[in-house]
């Protein structure tokens, strides 16, 4: 009966654990959306060449060193992920509080690149910039703050529910779900690495 | 009151015997990844622009395409989630090219608020 | 994994903060028809002002201009969003993908009841929009900018003043319902690629379980880039910049490309799931297997992949690149080609059958009767030419009713009538049920109908009194305005008849009939009303959903869940 009627499936996707499968597709539908602010960002910075000197503005320092620090929050949920598989929840916890610091050494840093540029007249709507006449100026900041900020979101997000999985783990609890925070976070990880050249670095 | 056993088989609990993926070198991966980050860096100061911007944009493509498969364990997924990937990739592509010719390739003149 | 339905629940925990999917599901259902009545309303008090204006509307008062607008814009986006996404994708889908997969819930069921309370949390903000001062949004349900940003007079407003006003709360609206369908799509695809009976390989799975699935994933893919619109264009409401402001180097252009990149798309969200409930319908009552089974399940997925291509063909007049319309067009015109395959193949299956008429099937045929009308006028819209000429007339809206009104009505009602028995355990009148068929849908063409020719007159769709306009309004454009809004009071008292047969149902006691229709699918296995966790054991599955009237088998149908071989084998 078995051989008459297998438990094939054609492309085999049965095998993927449920909770991988529903951050997949959780991944997929973020990456539509920061995709879409993406390609709207892209129209207009194609459009107006002026922009570099706006992207200028933006402090390439403080943007490495967010990304150098998203990159090893990555490394270390991914190393609480591997302890994880192996029981270790001390080592777990101490993976994740790494990742969970590295959040919010990025939120510093971010706050500080924000207060600098705040600072220099450069917000959401930038009213100087529009005094100056320099509409389209300002334009590039609305789309700097609403990206960064949406992203910003993003990791404040996923260190709260990192929080919430270290909880449940410290008890020996949902051991398998400091996997699916790791993925959230990688995917967090992911915007930034193309937000990073896009706003930083493309001058 | 009766009771329903359901089989389990689809909630990987993390122990050595039901290990859903490998684990590969994270070490090295992340080796790689600040590697190619200072590359794209430096690599402003040596090309020009057009040039370091292809190629700031290949790396970091190439950093998604690491983590993708390291962190994220893509490379032990079936085909069928590369594909979902992909064709998210090639919806958005879709969309930017559909909106291209009205946004971005207008006559300058249109494009300049007076 | 114990299953939580043994334990004693409150009535709170049982129908309110319930996270079993059938409770959800009907949640969903009743919410949806809930609003469909205020969408019903809205349409009578407009309708009525139309035909007759200035005049005193009965159970309304009388419509100022800008109320006229807030109503065509608020009935637009409640049918489509609030009415038709809740009852297609997400009631039938909560209602029907455990069971026709033979599971015991949805994969993370607590995530669906999250995703219900968003959605109700939506409705509420949109129907409070009324309610706040300037009252709801008025320039139509796709929010074009300027006049969805505050005009961009404002360039520094007030930013609580500028959050409690229509606009901004219908965007709101709106990007909340994006959210609570996001996670319901999140939960149907992996339900149904995790939690499938042992033996439902993909190509067992009933055809309304793959298209409400297919539309998930439309959904999701199309759905990111309306969300980072709609940040951006709340964020020229409440902060004032100028994402889609020309004067300040943006751009209402890409507001129209982000809406419909979705908002084109969505039409596929709404239609996919209610064809999956004709594909399910014909085949119980013409005692055949579905005629071509997998070539609709290709036909679908190319529909899908073609639907994300085609969207600026709402945008002929908008001022596109005139390339790139050629290009719509194209695609616009090439998109029929699955969706009539798709028909073909549910008259196909009728061809040569054993059709019983009961009214599921009723509404089925009619649904196809009408759609067709609607597609073929759509071939026309889809012809960039013609549609400079007919954009923003009545032939629009006529032709939009054609398809959404068989679409979530016709297939809504076809759904309920196939499958009431099964999740109330109580059986609807029958001659009720085809009185109500029959009132709608004489008072829908009666309402609908005569619009094509109104809109080929030159009848501008957005203009609240005509008597203004007496060049396009003169006999006999004055008397089918009448009949239209005379039909249209027509049919939403009809709708009556249903609550009626509904409420009947519920006082009579329970029949509890396990398998009505005698259809092949494995929900007919469970009790009726199916408890919570389903099914008393989780059901093998040996072949696929539609095995009637097989050569040599031994009765009139093989549910799927049967082992005997027939005689003469069939594919599937």
């Amino acid at each position: 009966m078995e051989a008459t009627h297998p438990q094939h499936l054609s492309l085999n996707i049965k095998k993927v654990p449920q909770g991988r499968m529903g951050l997949w597709v959780l991944i997929a539908g973020e990456l539509v959306i920061f995709g879409g602010l993406i390609a709207c960002y892209l129209e207009y910075r194609l459009r107006y060449p002026q922009w570099k000197e706006m992207a200028a503005h933006t402090s390439t320092f403080i943007g490495a060193l967010n990304t150098v620090v998203l990159l090893c929050s990555s490394y270390t949920i991914v190393r609480a992920h591997e302890a994880a598989q192996k029981g270790n929840i001390s080592k777990v916890l101490i993976w994740m509080s790494c990742t969970i610091a590295g959040g919010f050494m990025f939120l510093i840093d971010k706050g500080i690149e924000y207060y600098r540029e705040i600072n220099e007249g450069f917000t959401f709507t930038s009213p100087a910039l529009q005094q100056a006449g320099d509409h389209v100026g300002s334009l590039f900041w609305s789309f700097y703050y609403i990206m960064t900020g949406l992203h910003g979101t993003h990791v404040l997000v996923g260190m709260i529910v990192m929080f919430i999985i270290m909880m449940q783990v410290r008890k020996g609890k949902n051991l398998h779900r400091v996997e699916l925070a790791g993925m959230y976070w990688h995917m967090v990880d992911l915007i930034w690495i193309f937000l990073f050249p896009l706003l930083y670095i493309a001058k | 009151m009766e009771t329903i056993n359901q089989n389990n088989d689809n909630i990987v609990f993390p122990d050595a015997a039901h290990e859903y993926h490998g684990h590969p070198n994270y070490g090295r991966v992340l080796f790689t990844l600040l590697a190619l980050l200072s590359l794209s860096l430096v690599i402003g100061y040596i090309f020009s622009p057009a040039l370091a911007i292809t190629f700031i944009f290949a790396t970091a493509v190439w950093k998604t395409a690491l983590v993708m498969r390291n962190f994220m364990h893509l490379k032990y997924e079936p085909l069928f989630l590369f594909i979902v990937i992909a064709a998210v990739l090639l919806i958005l592509f879709a969309f930017f090219m559909g909106v291209y010719p009205d946004i971005t390739a207008v006559p300058r003149d249109v494009t300049l608020p007076h | 994994m114990e299953i939580s339905a043994t334990h004693p629940q409150s009535f709170w925990s049982k129908y309110v903060f319930s996270t079993d999917h059938k409770v959800i599901g009907a949640q969903y259902t009743l919410m949806g028809c809930i609003m469909a009545g205020v969408g019903g309303y809205l349409a009578y008090v407009f309708r009525y002002n139309l035909a007759f204006p200035n005049a005193y509307i009965p159970l309304f008062g009388s419509l100022s201009a800008q109320q006229y607008n807030s109503f065509v814009t608020i009935h637009g986006m409640i049918m489509v969003f609030w009415v038709g996404m809740p009852v297609l994708l997400s009631g039938l889908g909560n209602f029907l993908i455990p069971l026709m997969i033979g599971t015991d819930d949805m994969a993370f069921p607590t995530l669906n009841m999250l995703s219900f309370w968003i959605f109700l949390f939506s409705a509420i903000v949109l129907l409070s929009s009324f309610f706040v001062p300037g009252g709801a949004f008025g320039g139509g349900w796709t929010m074009y900018p300027p006049l969805s940003a505050g005009g961009y007079l404002n360039h520094n407003p007030e930013f609580f003043k500028a959050l409690f006003s229509g606009t901004s709360m219908l965007i709101l609206a709106v990007a909340l319902e994006l959210v609570s369908m996001l996670m319901g799509g999140i939960n149907f695809l992996v339900t149904t690629i995790n939690k499938r009976a042992k033996g439902m390989t993909i190509m067992r799975i009933p055809i309304v379980v793959w298209f409400i699935d297919i539309a998930a994933v439309i959904f999701m893919f199309s759905v990111g880039p309306l969300v980072a619109g709609a940040f951006m264009l709340l964020f020229d409401n409440v902060l004032g910049t100028g994402f889609f402001d020309p004067a300040r180097g943006g751009d209402p252009m890409l507001w129209e490309h982000l809406f419909w990149f979705f908002g084109h798309p969505e039409v596929y969200v709404l239609l996919l799931p209610s064809l999956g409930v004709l594909g399910e319908v014909f085949p119980v009552f013409s005692r055949k297997p579905l005629f071509g089974y997998k070539p609709i399940i290709y036909l679908a997925l190319i529909s899908a992949f073609l639907s994300v291509l085609v969207w600026a063909h709402h945008q002929f007049v908008a001022g596109i690149d005139p390339r790139m319309a050629t290009f719509f067009s194209i695609g616009t015109i090439l998109i029929s080609i699955p969706f009539a395959g798709m028909f073909l193949s549910f008259m196909a299956t009728m061809w040569n059958g054993t059709i019983r008429l009961t009214v599921p099937m009723l509404w089925a045929v009619g649904f196809v009767g009408l759609f067709l009308i609607g597609g073929l006028t759509g071939l026309y819209l889809g012809s960039n030419t013609f549609d400079i000429y007919a954009h923003d007339t009545y032939f629009v809206i006529a032709h939009f009713h054609y398809t959404l009104f068989p679409d979530i009505f016709f297939g809504f009602f076809a759904a309920v009538y196939f499958w009431f028995p099964k999740f109330t355990g109580r059986s609807l009148n029958k001659t009720l049920g085809k009185l109500h068929f029959w009132l709608t849908f004489l008072f829908f063409n009666g309402t609908f109908f005569l619009l094509f020719f109104n809109g080929l007159a030159g009848q501008h769709r957005r203009i609240n009194d005509y008597s203004y306009f007496s060049l396009v309004m003169k006999e006999p454009y004055i008397t089918f305005e009448k009949i239209c809004t005379i039909s249209a009071i027509a049919l939403i008292l009809s709708q009556f008849i249903f609550i009626y047969n509904v409420v009947v149902s519920f006082a009579k006691a329970k029949q509890g009939v396990k398998n009505p229709w005698e259809s092949a699918t494995l929900e007919w296995l469970a009790e009726s009303p199916p408890p919570h966790g389903n099914f008393k054991e989780y059901p093998v599955v040996y072949r696929g959903p539609y095995e009637y009237s097989l050569p040599g088998a031994s009765q009139d149908y093989l549910p799927q869940n049967i082992q005997e071989e027939p005689v003469t084998n069939t594919k599937n």
